[in-house]
């Protein structure tokens, strides 16, 4: 496994892909994020990330056909890649790793 | 509410995404704006589409940041900053350029563009027209033929017209009227403002406070209420927030005031008799009389015809409400767009404006072009080693390119300072009706304008610095420029002096029309003349106005160092209308015809003696000339011209009113509101023996100074308590007002052909000086064997005068074609005026020959022996 960089947002946009399945487009994606992380992200973060994590082959897309409630406008849906699971569990490997023995730390503590 | 994004914010959303997903983040928003519509309300939705867009403002620059930094661009802007630092006419020189050609273009566009092209400050002033009578009768008419197709419309009239019409939306009738003010504050002349109810919510104008009037208001009952423009309620009530309710004195009369119009409401009145253009307040028509007679016409008449009603079929009903059965003479409504009315009279100087600053924006850019031509042949050098060290001919193209924008940018900002700097000088030149009272200033579009030509202009221009595409064509652009440039360079410089010949035309043009116009004699000796307006203001002076007038006379003469004073009732280049039909005595009018048509004035005894007015034939009037003695009358040369070309007018009379008044004396013609106009036929009566009310007082002083200003103030003052006394004039300043169009048509077209000149110079110049550099060698070997400085000199610059030649020429024949389409503008002049051509061309070629001989001159003069060794 080599090194994998992902920024939290590319993170959180990963993580909200299999959790909306056949529902992972952009607005579900960003939606998602928001209430879940309680950030507020905009649309072309959202989809500059996707672009980002596309050129990686972190995940694919389609295009389904417009509709009328996106002003004739089509969607564009997501799936995770294995890279981009792999991805995911890596990233969060390295983050476990960096939290070992901390847990009760005394001055991590003073943040809870 | 419409259920979707605003747009407006859907598209700076779409600038702001990358295009490979502008489509479904676009989607995605409307969405999910949809939902928050359904679960929010609108108001959150859209706030929520708002600050999506302004959070997508930092992604989409940092997608910009990157893509510029791997373009190679941001080295291209470095290289470019730098070769600009270095060389002072591509940092300096260039853009001062633009900017002086750019902000004239602006400042001319933004008068344009707020004046002409931007409509009536009204609501849907598109469609609001003007509702004249027409008297086909007056057309044949000396005095009224200019105006029997617009003719005021009488109150009765109005009535008819706005209560039976059903082909008018809605109509309204106004008239202006002077008057005292006589409370708060001294006495003081105001412009009133006569409206119907209708009038203001035609205009769409809503009340700053208070209200306006209601229908019951107006009329033959009319209230006695007022309503203030903003200005006036500012200066005279201090702007006071209760000023609704109180009172204030018109004519002494006490009037209630009930609101106050919003700031900068403005309505020109359009008829030619009194083209009023600024009130002070207004009052319900019919306040002041004139409103129970049919034939009394002292209205205009606006309205707004129903959208899918034809004009003629609106003018047809019109014609039928008003004249019944009367069409016999050809009387008939007409209607007129009110936009048409208003700028019809600017709209030709407008025109020649905005020609002149275009054709001084092509001097500019060819100028440009020039000045890079003449840059990339002295970077041959340059580009060598660029390409040495690997540039292809692109890349080179990208860094001109680069300066060039930089450059456009600067010269754009520039001209931004350029024009609101010009904009208030022209503001300041400009006659008064040029601008309809519009408040002129710089403002967004000024701007936009701006950037829509500036940087366009440099892009284009900078084309010609590109260095050649093969270092064949380079050397070989070099040849040429040895005979007067290669094919570019010479259709360039063609071109920028054709263009520059019309605008030198132009201004010779207008400069000669406006010498000849100040040439004009006024009739009169205005020097040391100072004029004042007297209205008195007590019913008591009416009783014996000739006595009243005569006490001024007397008593103003009497202030130490006056020479003399006289009253008339038009004072020359004054306002008024005074023409009147007469009949001739000795050649009584047949039945059937009309009578004859003249100016009169009526004037104090010594009025010719006060102007310096020549007496040509028999004696002026006297003091004897009194109410009991026997009615005398003087009358012009236009005049004894006109009706007596055979016999001697005098002993011959005028009968005005069935009193034949007997012919004294014959004066000189004088001038009445134009100096453009011919003169006048006119005559004048005595005023002690046909006594008018409102007159001018006349005064001539050898010096003035405020002392005697007060003095005559304070005697007006003594005579009459409740007078207004408005400024005192000089008779210098009417005659500037007179020639203030042709004197502003003149600076402004000089203003233009000086800088053209300049350009002109400069871009030959700079032309010049390559050539001569170019044929350094050639010149050295000349000179070496024999030739003398003189013969060089000529040699060199031939090329060059030939090509300035061709170029006076095509500007010449420019000029000829279009010269009909303003010889209207001109006075005394034709378009074709030979002396002004040929003093444009003549200063033309006389700046070629100075540009191009200056550098040829020092050519030849250059030692061949240390030109010849320099390899």
């Amino acid at each position: 496994m080599g090194m994998v960089e992902l920024s939290t947002l590319e993170e959180f946009v990963l993580l909200a892909i299999p959790r909306l399945g056949e529902a992972a487009y952009g607005m579900r994606i960003r939606r998602e994020i928001e209430e879940r992380s309680g950030r507020d992200v905009s649309i072309a973060a959202v989809y500059a990330a996707l672009t980002r994590l596309s050129e990686r082959e972190f995940v694919e897309s389609w295009t389904t056909d417009p509709r009328a409630e996106r002003g004739g406008r089509a969607r564009r849906h997501y799936r995770l890649l294995p890279a981009g699971a792999a991805a995911l569990w890596e990233s969060r490997d390295q983050t476990e790793r960096m939290w070992q023995g901390l847990d009760e730390h005394p001055e991590l503590e003073r943040g809870r | 509410m419409s259920a979707r994004p605003p747009r407006l914010w859907e598209r700076a959303m779409g600038l702001l995404l990358p295009a490979a997903d502008r489509v479904e983040a676009l989607g995605d928003l409307h969405e999910e704006f949809l939902e928050r519509l359904a679960t929010h309300g609108p108001r959150a939705a859209r706030r929520w589409y708002r600050r999506q867009v302004a959070s997508s403002l930092r992604p989409a620059l940092a997608r910009f940041r990157a893509g510029f930094a791997g373009s190679g661009a941001v080295g291209d802007l470095r290289l470019a900053l730098r070769g600009l630092r270095r060389h002072p006419v591509r940092a300096v020189v260039l853009p001062a350029i633009l900017a002086l050609g750019l902000g004239s273009a602006a400042t001319v566009f933004t008068l344009t563009d707020q004046v002409l092209l931007r409509g009536l400050p009204y609501a849907e002033g598109d469609r609001l027209h003007s509702v004249w009578n027409v008297y086909p009768g007056w057309r044949g008419d000396e005095v009224l033929s200019d105006y029997w197709d617009q003719v005021t419309v009488s109150w009765p009239e109005f009535e008819d017209i706005r209560d039976r019409s059903t082909t008018l939306e809605a109509s309204a009738a106004y008239g202006f009227i002077d008057g005292v003010l006589t409370d708060p504050g001294d006495p003081t002349n105001v412009s009133v403002g006569m409206a119907s109810a209708g009038l203001f919510p035609l205009l769409g104008t809503r009340p700053f406070l208070g209200r306006f009037f209601a229908p019951g208001e107006v009329g033959s009952e009319a209230s006695a209420v007022a309503v203030l423009t903003h200005e006036f309620w500012v200066s005279r009530l201090g702007g006071d927030s209760g000023a609704v309710g109180r009172t204030i004195r018109l004519q002494g009369r006490a009037l209630e005031v009930i609101g106050v119009l919003p700031p900068g409401f403005r309505l020109r009145g359009q008829s030619p008799f009194g083209k009023v253009g600024r009130q002070d307040l207004w009052v319900p028509a019919g306040l002041v009389g004139g409103v129970d007679q049919r034939g009394n016409r002292s209205f205009e008449v606006l309205a707004r015809p129903r959208g899918e009603i034809a004009t003629g079929d609106v003018e047809a009903e019109l014609a039928r409400l008003v004249w019944p059965g009367e069409g016999a003479d050809g009387r008939r409504m007409r209607l007129a767009s009110r936009f048409d009315e208003e700028v019809a009279s600017v709209r030709r100087p407008m025109e020649v404006l905005l020609g002149s600053s275009l054709l001084l924006l092509l001097v500019v850019a060819a100028n440009l072009a020039l000045v890079r031509i003449g840059d990339a042949s002295s970077r041959r050098g340059e580009w060598a080693t660029r390409r040495a060290l690997g540039a292809g001919s692109g890349h080179l193209l990208r860094l001109v390119t680069m300066e060039s924008a930089v450059a456009g940018l600067i010269g754009t900002l520039g001209g931004m300072l350029v024009a609101s700097g010009l904009v208030s000088v022209l503001v300041a030149l400009a006659p008064a009706d040029l601008l309809l009272g519009v408040d002129v200033r710089p403002d967004g579009r000024t701007l936009l304008f701006l950037l829509g030509c500036g940087p366009g202009i440099a892009l284009v221009t900078g084309r010609f610095g590109a260095p050649g595409r093969s270092r064949r064509s380079t050397a070989a652009s070099s040849r040429t420029v040895a005979f007067g440039g290669d094919r570019g360079t010479r259709a360039v410089l063609v071109t920028q002096v054709a263009l520059s010949m019309v605008l030198l035309c132009g201004a010779a043009l207008f400069l000669r029309s406006f010498l000849e116009l100040s040439a004009v004699s006024p009739g009169f000796d205005p020097e040391g003349v100072r004029v004042v307006r007297v209205v008195p203001g007590s019913e008591a002076v009416a009783v014996d106005p000739a006595g009243f007038h005569r006490a001024i006379e007397d008593r103003v003469a009497a202030i130490p160092g006056v020479r003399s004073a006289t009253v008339t009732t038009i004072s020359p280049l004054g306002r008024g209308l005074g023409s009147s039909s007469f009949e001739i005595a000795s050649r009584p009018t047949p039945e059937g015809e009309k009578s004859p048509e003249a100016l009169r004035r009526y004037v104090g005894a010594d009025f010719f003696d006060v102007l310096g007015v020549p007496v040509l034939e028999g004696r002026p009037f006297t003091g004897a000339d009194g109410p009991d003695d026997r009615p005398v009358a003087v009358i012009s040369q236009a005049l004894a011209d006109a009706w007596w070309p055979s016999t001697p007018p005098i002993g011959d009379a005028v009968i005005r009113d069935g009193v034949a008044y007997e012919i004294v004396g014959i004066v000189g013609d004088v001038v009445r509101e134009s100096l453009r106009a011919e003169p006048e036929p006119t005559f004048y009566l005595p005023i002690a023996q046909v006594p008018a009310r409102a007159v001018d007082l006349v005064v001539r002083a050898d010096a003035w100074t405020e002392a005697r200003s007060s003095a005559l103030r304070a005697i007006l003052r003594d005579a009459d308590p409740g007078m207004a006394i408005p400024p005192i004039e000089t008779m210098d300043a009417r005659l500037r007002v007179a020639a203030s169009a042709d004197r502003f048509r003149s600076t402004v077209a000089a203003l233009f052909a000086v800088a053209a000149g300049l350009l002109v110079a400069l871009g030959l110049f700079g032309v010049a000086l390559q050539a001569a550099q170019r044929r350094r060698r050639e010149v050295g070997v000349r000179v070496a064997l024999g030739a003398s400085t003189r013969q060089v000199t000529r040699s060199l610059i031939r090329a060059q005068l030939g090509l300035a030649l061709v170029g006076v020429a095509i500007g010449g024949a420019v000029v000829l074609v279009l010269g009909r389409s303003f010889g209207g503008l001109l006075y005394g002049i034709p378009s074709h005026d030979p002396v002004a051509l040929a003093a444009a061309g003549a200063v033309l070629l006389g700046i070629a020959v100075a540009a191009t001989g200056l550098p040829a001159r020092r050519a030849a003069r250059a030692d061949p022996k240390s030109v010849l060794s320099e390899g």
